[in-house]
C-alpha cells in the first residue's frame, strides 16, 4: 500500500490529503447551498486541479530504490504533463506510432512463425527435403521434382550422411463406417518418415518396418484433427475399423495436434510400400525427407548425395540433366513465401523508421519553440543530465502509448487476416501472436522513444545559455536543416514503397486478366472417388463416371458436366513420355516427347468452357469399345508439330512403367483435335504441353482414373452442389466426394498470395505516403510560423502576397526533388529485388514511378498550400508587434 | 525575486487568514474569498497560494485539534507570522500613500 502511495506521488503528501478532504467538505457545503450539480462540477474542478498540481521536488536520492521508483514516476508525471500540454503534437505521434508498430508488429509475427521458428518436430534443424532437379537437357524443366523408387532406395542405402524416407501425398477417400465416404488429402510413408520426424504419437503407434511390406494390411495413423473430428477424441479410438478407398483399415495411432507433415493439410499417414525394382528409375513418384546423422553438417551430405548422382549421371542414361536438392525441410516448405515476407518485413521496417523521421522532426520543431523554457530550467541549475532523462522519459511515453495502441491493432487484425487469406501462407496454423511479438514491440517501442528524443533533446540541451540570451525567438538554423534531412528521407522511403506497392498491384491486376484458356465462374467442382478392388474394374468405374455426366446433365439448372483430373488449381498433369508414329524412339539418354497426362470425360470441355482450336473434341463415340482418340493443346501442338498439322497423326504410350520397356505398348491413339491452352496451376504459370485423353478409353492402366474431379456449370441458383452431392449418393452409395467448391473459389486461392502481398504493401505505402505529407506540412508549417516576423516586414516592404508564397514554395520544391530523386532510385532497387514476385510487370515499369509522382506531388502541394496560405494571410502590424 | 512582492491573490489569502483567525484552514480560507470576492476561488489556487505563502514565511502552519462538527478531522490551521503581518502592513501602507496622492492630484 505505502509503494502504491509513494508512487502515485501521495505517501507523506498531507497536502494532497488535505485537498482531496477539502474538496468533500465544501461539495457537502454546496449541495446543500447550491444544488448537487454545481456542486459535482466544481468538485470535478477541484479534483482536476489536484491531479494537475506540479510535483513536489523531493530530498535527493538515497539509494532507497523506492525512493528512485517514486523519483521515475515524479518524472513520467512531468512527461505526461508535457504530453497532454500539446495534444495534438501527441496524438499525431501516438497515432501514427500506433499504426507503424502496429504493422510491423504484425509482419514479425508472420516472418517469425514461418520463417523464423523452428517446424515443431523433434531437433528439427537436422530435418531436409530430397528431391532432383531436372535441368532442360533432361527433356524436362522442374527446379524441383519427385524421386524414382530405385533412386530413393540407394540413397538411402548407400549414403554415410543422412537418413532419407520417401513419402507420396495422395487423395483417398475416407469411411468410418457411419458417415459417407469423404475424400481428403492424406499421405502415404515409409516407416522411415516417422523415424527420421521423431514426434511420438499420441495414441497407438506410429508406422513400423512391417507396414513396409508390399501387402501388408492397411494400418491409418490419423491426425489430430480427424480423430477430433470422426471419433471426438475417444482414446479407444486405436484399432477401430475403417474403409480407406473401399479397403479395409484399421487406425493405428493418433498424432499430436503439433504435427503436421509434410504441410498442415495431411489428415492421416498410410503405408507406402516402395517397389525395389531397380528398372524404375524414369518413373519419378516419391518425395524424400531426410534427417542430418549426428555430427554431420547439410555441405557434408549435400556433398555424399551429389557425389552418388554424379556416378549415376557417368553410368545412367536415364539421370542426364539431373543433379541433387538437398536442403533443409522448413526452407522447403516455405519457400514460396519467403522472398514475400522479406519484402513486407523491410516494408515494415521502412515505414516504420518514417514514422520515426517524423515523429522526430515534430519533436525536434517542438523543442524549438521549447528552446526557452528548457534554457530557463538550465539557468536555475537544472543538471543537464536530468533535463536529458525528462526529455527521453517524454519519448518513451510516447512510444509506449504508440507501441500499446499497436499492439492491440496488430492483435485485432491478424485473425481477420489469416481467415482472409488461408490460401495465402504456409504454417498458417502456426501463427499466433504471442510474448515474442509483445516483447519486440516493447525492444522497438523503446529504441524507437530513445532516438526520436535524443536528437531534440541534445539539441535543446546544448549551449542552453546562448538560447535564453537570443531570446528564444526561432530555433536555428541547425534544427531546421536536421528537420529537412528526417522529411527528405520519408519522403524517400514513402516513394519507395509505394513504387513497390503499386508493381505489386499492378501484378495482381494482371495475373486477375490472364486469359486461362476457360472459364472458371459459374463452375462448381468436387472431387469424386469410386473404391477399386475385385469386382470393381476399370469397366465399372468408367461406367460410373460415364452415368454421373448423363444424370448430372440432366439435372434442373445443369448448363454442361464432365470429369477432369487433374482439376484445374488444385493439381498439375503429370508429364509423361510417349512416342510419336514414324519419328524414331528417343534413346534413353535423349529427350523423349512428353506432355502432361489430362484424364476427362467428353462434358468437362463445355463445362470449363475449353476452347477449340482445330479439329474436334472428344464426344461419346469415343468409348471404351472406339478406337483410341486424344486432344492437344496448342503448346503441344506447337511443340513437336511445328511445322505439320498433328490432327490425324498417332501417339502411343508404352505400356509398363519399367525404364527402357518398349517391348508392351498400348495401342495407337489418334490426335483427334487441337484445343487451347488452358492455365490449370495457377495464372502465372505458362501452360505446359497437355493431352486429354477419354476416361472411357484410359489408355495408361497407370492413371486408374478411379478419383475425378467433377466440374459442373450451372445456374447457380438452381444448387447445383445439392444436386452433385445427390447424384453421387444415388449412382453409388460407396463413392466418395471431397468438399465441394466453386472454381471461383479454387481460382481466387490460387491468385491469394499475389492478392495478399498487394494489400498489404499498399497499406504500408498509404501510412509511408501520409506520414512523409505530414512531415512536409509539419516543415512548412513550422517555418512559417518561425519566420511570421520575417515575412511581416516583406510585406510591410512591398512584397506581393504571391511572392511570399512562392518564397514557402520554394522551400518544399527543394525537399520534393531530393525525396524523389533519393526514392525513385531506392524504388528501382527495390524492384529489381523483388522482381520475382511480379507478374508481367517489368520492375522499372515507368507507369508505376509516374503515377506515385504524381500522388506523391498531390500530397506535398496539399501539405505546403495549408500553411503557405496561411503566411500569405500574414497581418504586418501584427506579425512585427508580436515579440 | 518574485518572493518580495506580493501577488494580489497572495494578497487576499494572508487578510482572509488574519480575519478567520483561528479557523483560518483550506476549506474555510476557500468558502470567505469566492463569498468576499463574489468569484469563483478554486481549491487549488488557494492550496497552491498558502504553500507558496508558507515558503516564504508569511505564514506558519499547525495541525489543529481534531474538530468536534461532522467527519472530526484534524485541520492545518494557518496563522500569519511576523514576516506575513509586516507584508500586509507594508502593502497597507503603500495602498493608504497611494491613495493620498490620488486625492491630492484630483
Amino acid at each position: 500500500m505505502k509503494l502504491i502511495d509513494r508512487l502515485i506521488g501521495r505517501g507523506d503528501d498531507d497536502r494532497g490529503r488535505e485537498m482531496l478532504e477539502d474538496a468533500r467538505e465544501l461539495f457537502d457545503e454546496r449541495v446543500t447551498s447550491r444544488g448537487r450539480l454545481y456542486a459535482w462540477s466544481r468538485r470535478a474542478w477541484d479534483l482536476a486541479a489536484l491531479l494537475a498540481r506540479p510535483p513536489r521536488p523531493r530530498a535527493a536520492a538515497t539509494g532507497d530504490w523506492t525512493t528512485m521508483i517514486s523519483r521515475l514516476a515524479v518524472e513520467l508525471r512531468h512527461a505526461w504533463r508535457a504530453a497532454i500540454g500539446r495534444p495534438l503534437v501527441s496524438l499525431t505521434v501516438m497515432t501514427s506510432l500506433a499504426l507503424g508498430l502496429g504493422l510491423a508488429m504484425l509482419t514479425f509475427t508472420l516472418v517469425d512463425a514461418i520463417l523464423v521458428r523452428p517446424l515443431k518436430f523433434p531437433r528439427s534443424g537436422e530435418l531436409l527435403m530430397v528431391a532432383t532437379e531436372f535441368r532442360p537437357e533432361s527433356g524436362y524443366t522442374y527446379d524441383r521434382f519427385a524421386l524414382s523408387a530405385p533412386e530413393l532406395i540407394d540413397y538411402a542405402e548407400q549414403n554415410r550422411t543422412v537418413q532419407v524416407a520417401a513419402f507420396q501425398p495422395e487423395g483417398v477417400a475416407f469411411a468410418d463406417g457411419v458417415n459417407s465416404p469423404e475424400r481428403m488429402p492424406a499421405v502415404r510413408a515409409t516407416s522411415g518418415v516417422f523415424r527420421i520426424l521423431e514426434t511420438p504419437p499420441l495414441l497407438g503407434r506410429t508406422l513400423t518396418a512391417a507396414d513396409d511390406r508390399a501387402g501388408a494390411p492397411c494400418a491409418a495413423v490419423l491426425s489430430y484433427g480427424l480423430w477430433k473430428e470422426r471419433f471426438a477424441g475417444d482414446s479407444g479410438a486405436v484399432g477401430r475399423r475403417l474403409r480407406v478407398n473401399g479397403e479395409p483399415c484399421e487406425v493405428a495411432g493418433v498424432m499430436p495436434a503439433s504435427f503436421a507433415f509434410p504441410t498442415e493439410a495431411a489428415r492421416m499417414w498410410l503405408p507406402l510400400a516402395v517397389d525395389p525394382d531397380p528398372n524404375t528409375r524414369g518413373n519419378h513418384g516419391l518425395m524424400a525427407v531426410g534427417r542430418l546423422n549426428p555430427g554431420v553438417r547439410l555441405p557434408q551430405a549435400r556433398q555424399d548425395l551429389t557425389a552418388m548422382m554424379t556416378r549415376w549421371v557417368q553410368e545412367l542414361p536415364h539421370h542426364k540433366g539431373h543433379s541433387v536438392i538437398i536442403a533443409p525441410l522448413r526452407d522447403e516448405l516455405v519457400s514460396r513465401v519467403d522472398q514475400q515476407l522479406l519484402v513486407l518485413a523491410g516494408a515494415a521496417v521502412l515505414v516504420l523508421v518514417t514514422i520515426a523521421a517524423n515523429m522526430s522532426s515534430l519533436l525536434l520543431a517542438h523543442g524549438e519553440a521549447r528552446r526557452r523554457e528548457v534554457a530557463v530550467r538550465g539557468a536555475l541549475g537544472a543538471a543537464r543530465g536530468s533535463l536529458v532523462r525528462q526529455l527521453l522519459m517524454e519519448g518513451w511515453l510516447l512510444a509506449a502509448g504508440g507501441g500499446i495502441a499497436g499492439g492491440i491493432v496488430a492483435w485485432l487484425s491478424l485473425g481477420p487476416i489469416m481467415r482472409a487469406y488461408p490460401a495465402a501462407l504456409p504454417r498458417a496454423a502456426e501463427v499466433q501472436f504471442d510474448l515474442r511479438t509483445v516483447g519486440l514491440g516493447l525492444l522497438m517501442s523503446l529504441l524507437i522513444g530513445t532516438l526520436v528524443s535524443v536528437l531534440p533533446a541534445l539539441r535543446l540541451t546544448r549551449a542552453w545559455p546562448d538560447a535564453l540570451r537570443a531570446g528564444g525567438r526561432g530555433g536555428s538554423s541547425l534544427g531546421l536543416r536536421t528537420q529537412r534531412v528526417l522529411v527528405v528521407s520519408e519522403l524517400a522511403i514513402g516513394v519507395a514503397v509505394s513504387v513497390g506497392a503499386l508493381l505489386l498491384v499492378q501484378s495482381f491486376v494482371r495475373l486477375q486478366r490472364v486469359p486461362l484458356g476457360f472459364e472458371p465462374d459459374g463452375v462448381t467442382t468436387a472431387i469424386v472417388g469410386v473404391p477399386g478392388g475385385p469386382g470393381r474394374g476399370p469397366a465399372r468405374t468408367r461406367q460410373f463416371f460415364a452415368d454421373l455426366e448423363t444424370r448430372l446433365r440432366s439435372q434442373p439448372g445443369v448448363i454442361a458436366a464432365g470429369a477432369i483430373t487433374p482439376l484445374p488449381f488444385v493439381g498439375a498433369p503429370p508429364p509423361d513420355d510417349f512416342t510419336i508414329e514414324g519419328r524414331p524412339i528417343a534413346k534413353p539418354s535423349e529427350a523423349g516427347f512428353n506432355a502432361g497426362y489430362v484424364l476427362v470425360t467428353p462434358g468437362a470441355f463445355d463445362a470449363l468452357r475449353i476452347g477449340l482450336v482445330r479439329g474436334r473434341r472428344l464426344d461419346e463415340r469415343d468409348g471404351a469399345e472406339a478406337p483410341p482418340v486424344a486432344v492437344i493443346s496448342e503448346t503441344l501442338a506447337r511443340t513437336y508439330w511445328t511445322n505439320e498439322d498433328p490432327v490425324g497423326r498417332r501417339i502411343r504410350y508404352p505400356e509398363g512403367v519399367k525404364d527402357n520397356d518398349w517391348s508392351a505398348w498400348g495401342p495407337w491413339i489418334t490426335i483427334v483435335g487441337i484445343v487451347k491452352d488452358i492455365r490449370a496451376i495457377n495464372p502465372a504459370q505458362l501452360p505446359r504441353p497437355a493431352i486429354y485423353v477419354p476416361h472411357a478409353q484410359s489408355p495408361r492402366p497407370f492413371y486408374t482414373g478411379r478419383s475425378m474431379g467433377v466440374v459442373v456449370r450451372a445456374d447457380p441458383a438452381s444448387e447445383p452442389a445439392a444436386s452433385l452431392r445427390r447424384v453421387v449418393r444415388d449412382l453409388n452409395p460407396d463413392a466418395s466426394l471431397s468438399t465441394i467448391r466453386t472454381m471461383d473459389v479454387l481460382a481466387g486461392a490460387a491468385v491469394a498470395q499475389p492478392r495478399f502481398m498487394g494489400w498489404i504493401m499498399s497499406i504500408f505505402a498509404g501510412i509511408a505516403l501520409l506520414v512523409a505529407a505530414l512531415g512536409v506540412y509539419g516543415v512548412v508549417a513550422y517555418g512559417v510560423a518561425r519566420r511570421t516576423r520575417e515575412i511581416g516586414l516583406r510585406l510591410a516592404l512591398g512584397a506581393s502576397r504571391t511572392s511570399i508564397a512562392e518564397l514557402i514554395g520554394r522551400q518544399t520544391l527543394g525537399m520534393t526533388v531530393a525525396g524523389l530523386a533519393l526514392g525513385l532510385t531506392a524504388a528501382a532497387g527495390l524492384a529489381w529485388w523483388m522482381r520475382s514476385l511480379l507478374f508481367e510487370v517489368r520492375p522499372f515499369a515507368i507507369d508505376a514511378y509516374a503515377g506515385v509522382c504524381v500522388i506523391l506531388a498531390a500530397a506535398i502541394t496539399l501539405a505546403t498550400v495549408l500553411p503557405a496560405r496561411r503566411a500569405t494571410r500574414v497581418d504586418p502590424l501584427t506579425a512585427l508587434r508580436t515579440e | 525575486m518574485k518572493g518580495d512582492y506580493l501577488g494580489a491573490f497572495e494578497e487576499l489569502v494572508l487578510m482572509a487568514v488574519q480575519a478567520l483567525g483561528d479557523a483560518a484552514y483550506s476549506a474555510s480560507l476557500q468558502r470567505t474569498l469566492e463569498r468576499e470576492a463574489r468569484r469563483p476561488v478554486s481549491l487549488g489556487a488557494v492550496h497552491s497560494s498558502l504553500e507558496r505563502l508558507e515558503a516564504k514565511g508569511l505564514l506558519s502552519s499547525t495541525i489543529g485539534e481534531p474538530t468536534g462538527g461532522r467527519g472530526g478531522r484534524r485541520r492545518r490551521v494557518f496563522t500569519l507570522t511576523r514576516d506575513g503581518r509586516a507584508a500586509l502592513r507594508d502593502v497597507r501602507a503603500v495602498r493608504d500613500r497611494l491613495t493620498k496622492t490620488s486625492r491630492a492630484i484630483s
